[in-house]
Order: C-alpha cells, then sequence, then structure tokens
C-alpha cells in the first residue's frame, strides 16, 4: 500500500470516527467512491468496531451481496422518477439514466413532463382568482348587473294612463271603504278582549306609565 | 508495526456530521453516497429487524425494503434528528406492516409478532439470541470474532489500546490523546492502523462467501 493510499485509508478511518471536518468528510467521500477498495475498509472498519462491541449476530460474509442486490432495486427505482443535476460535476454519473417509463401500449404517462401539469395548474388558478374577483369588486361590473337593473321597467301602465300625474289621479279616485261605527263602539267597549300585545298579555291591562326620577 | 512517531497535530475543526453529508450527495443524485449509509447501517438494521422476525430470508427482505423506502424519502430527510435514528423508525414500520400482512396470511406464528415501539437494540442482552440467527449465522459471526479477538491480541499495546478506548468506551480523539498523553494526531494514525491490521485478518473470511465484492 503505498503512501497515498494510506493517507486516504486514514482519512476513511476517521470519517467512521467522525472525527473529520466538513472538508475532510467530502474528500473522504470522494475516496470512498473513487478509489479501489474504499468501500471495502468502509465495511471492515465498522465491521470491527460492530465485532468489538458484540453486537454483530448475523453472518457478515452476505452483506456484500445484500448490499448488490438493493443496488439492483435502486436502479429500478431510479427509473422511476428523474435523476436530479449531481452536486459535484466531477462525478461520473452513475448508470442511473435509464428509459422513462412508459405504459405498454407506449403513451406516455401521465406525469410525463411534456404535459406541463405545473402550467395547467398555473393558469387554472388564475382563472378561478379572476372569477372572483369579477364578482366581488363592484367596479368590476359595470355595464353588467347594474345597468339590467336599471333597465328593469317599472309598473306597465295601463292604457291611456301612461304619465304619472294620470297614475296618481287613479289612486285617489279609488272609493274610500266605509266602515261601520258600531264595530269601533264595540271595539272600545271590549277593549280587554282584544288580540294579545306583543307583551303576550291582553293590551286592555297594559298601561304607559312615567317616571319622575331624581336627576330628571 | 513499527509507531511513525507523533503525527502533526491536526487543526481542530468542528467535526461534521457525514451522515448528513451523505444524506446530502444522495438527495442530489449520489447513490453511491447512499450506498455508504448502506454499508454503514445495514448490520444494525438487520439486527433489529430480527429481533421481531424469526426467517432470516424475511429479514433481509425487510432490510431492503427498508433501506429502498429509505431511499425514497430521502429528501424529507432534514436533519432534525440523527440518520439512524430515522432509519429505525422506518424499519420499525417496514416490519410491522410485513408482519401484519403475514399475520393475515397465517403465515407467521403469534409468538413472532412481537414489536415493541420502546425497543432499541440495546435492550437485549448481547448472549441473548435473537429470532432469526441460525446454526450457520451463529458460527459465521463466532469465526470473524474469534479473527478479530486474534489480531487485537497481536496488536502493539499502543494501537490495542487506542482502538480499546475508541471502540469499546466511546472516547473522542480528544480524549484519547488526553489519556495516553500524544498528539491527536497519532491518535488517528494509531487507530487507523489497528483497524488496518484487523481488517487484513477478516477480509479474507468475507471475500470466500459468495464472491461479490465491494
Amino acid at each position: 500500500m503505498g503512501e497515498q493510499d494510506m493517507k486516504q485509508r486514514e482519512l476513511i478511518s476517521a470519517m467512521v470516527d467522525g472525527e473529520l471536518s466538513s472538508a475532510e468528510v467530502d474528500r473522504a467521500i470522494d475516496t470512498l467512491e473513487s478509489v479501489g477498495g474504499g468501500r471495502s475498509a468502509w465495511h471492515c472498519y465498522h465491521l470491527v468496531g460492530e465485532v468489538m462491541r458484540g453486537g454483530v449476530s448475523h453472518d457478515v460474509r452476505r452483506d456484500a451481496a445484500f448490499l448488490q442486490r438493493l443496488q439492483e432495486a435502486l436502479v429500478q427505482e431510479a427509473g422511476t422518477r428523474p435523476a436530479p443535476e449531481p452536486v459535484v460535476a466531477k462525478f461520473e454519473p452513475v448508470a442511473l439514466a435509464v428509459e422513462p417509463l412508459r405504459s405498454p401500449a407506449g403513451r406516455p404517462s401521465a406525469n410525463e413532463a411534456r404535459f406541463h401539469w405545473r402550467w395547467v395548474a398555473g393558469i387554472a388558478v388564475m382563472a378561478v382568482a379572476v372569477s372572483v374577483g369579477w364578482m366581488a369588486v363592484p367596479g368590476a361590473q359595470q355595464g353588467g348587473v347594474a345597468p339590467m337593473l336599471a333597465q328593469v321597467p317599472g309598473p306597465v301602465p295601463l292604457a291611456g294612463t301612461a304619465s304619472a300625474p294620470a297614475m296618481a289621479e287613479a289612486v285617489v279616485l279609488q272609493p274610500a271603504m266605509i266602515r261601520d261605527p258600531k264595530l269601533d263602539q264595540w271595539l272600545a267597549a271590549h277593549q280587554q278582549f282584544g288580540g294579545a300585545s306583543a307583551l303576550q298579555a291582553p293590551a286592555g291591562f297594559v298601561r304607559n306609565a312615567t317616571f319622575e326620577g331624581a336627576a330628571r | 508495526m513499527n509507531d511513525p512517531g507523533p503525527a502533526p497535530e491536526l487543526g481542530r475543526v468542528p467535526a461534521a456530521d457525514s451522515d448528513q453529508m451523505l444524506v446530502e450527495r444522495a438527495v442530489a443524485g449520489d447513490q453511491r453516497a447512499f450506498e455508504l449509509l448502506v454499508i454503514k447501517y445495514q448490520r444494525r438494521i438487520q439486527r433489529l429487524i430480527g429481533r421481531m422476525v424469526r426467517d432470516t430470508d424475511l429479514v433481509e427482505d425487510i432490510a431492503q425494503e427498508t433501506f429502498i423506502r429509505a431511499y425514497r424519502a430521502l429528501h424529507q430527510f432534514r436533519g432534525e434528528s440523527q440518520f439512524y435514528t430515522w432509519l429505525y423508525r422506518i424499519a420499525a414500520n417496514t416490519a410491522k406492516k410485513y408482519l401484519l400482512q403475514l399475520k393475515r396470511d397465517n403465515v407467521v406464528f403469534e409468538a413472532s409478532f412481537q414489536s415493541d415501539d420502546d425497543a432499541d437494540e440495546t435492550s437485549r442482552q448481547k448472549s441473548e439470541p435473537t429470532t432469526s440467527e441460525t446454526p450457520e449465522s451463529v458460527l459465521a459471526a463466532r469465526e470473524i470474532a474469534a479473527a478479530v479477538n486474534a489480531a487485537l491480541e497481536q496488536l502493539p499495546e499502543e494501537l490495542r489500546q487506542a482502538i480499546t478506548l475508541r471502540e469499546m468506551e466511546g472516547l473522542s480523539y480528544d480524549e484519547i490523546a488526553e489519556m495516553m498523553n500524544c498528539p491527536i494526531g497519532t491518535v488517528r494514525s494509531r487507530i487507523f492502523r489497528a483497524r488496518e491490521a484487523v481488517s487484513a485478518r477478516i477480509k479474507p473470511m468475507l471475500d470466500n462467501q459468495s464472491g461479490k465484492r465491494w
């Protein structure tokens, strides 16, 4: 193992212990991903600690196979979502670029980018906002409801009485109702049997009273 | 193994959360960063699931599902808790879901359906076997443990002391440096060389199994 290799592995060992600064962690991760044997060292260093603490009970020789299975599953997983842009440009892209998912019939999937759902959603929101604004702001309804009210025709005058004075005259000329004076007398004599007032008591027993307070 | 002497003193800067940085890279599309997290935590997750499920193969399946779910939800991880705490919750929920499904299909016995929200991996005695352990896995674990112990026995005293203080006592480099009366750089170097020596002993055992390599 060369000097450089030793330094890189020492960096990995310190990363296992969480004793690195941010810049060093970045460097260590780069090493882990690029240097041959880096991942093996990462695995072994963790394993040694776990064995020393007595925490290993299963067959650790299957660890690599476990990861391989998971890698395959993750590649499939990555195929179901768009691969994000890598943060560090110098990373070689992992072989995750797969064909975008299509339905068996060859139709593009509903969530495919070409449908521009964001645009559709934005236009829908704007349309709702305009509709609400139209109904809520009175000024926006000029030429709408108000003119319609103004155009509502008044009472249709009878033929020959089209003018307003003529209508008033018609009201005055209506015959007056003749009231029988005996009815008034009878009502005055039987006032206490009148209908219930708003106080839920016969109106005949209710009297008005005033109170002279000292402050008055 | 010769001690090259005190290493140059390292600049003491606050230790970064390497898990968080790996998560950020993974969210940005670096799948290999996520795989490093898997390598780090897969055994702890399998041990956790192994306490809830009998079947060894099922333990692996649930662990796989756990990591896939974590990968899907990785962008939701805000770093407000430790990454392992977050992963632990996913694993526990995934195992419960599996067990419910299996119980519905009458595949598992009632005794298998034991999950405890409050349990963590430290709640079990080390000598207590997990339900998922098979004679083969127990034997393999014992072989690895014996190899590690043998390698530790052969280490120079200062290397053994450094790695023991780190792994068994959980001391920081600062604390170890103070205890061993040496610079932090030397502590880092000693722990690294101890790990290398032990790893050299167990690597052939790991590579022989299935031909799968990292």
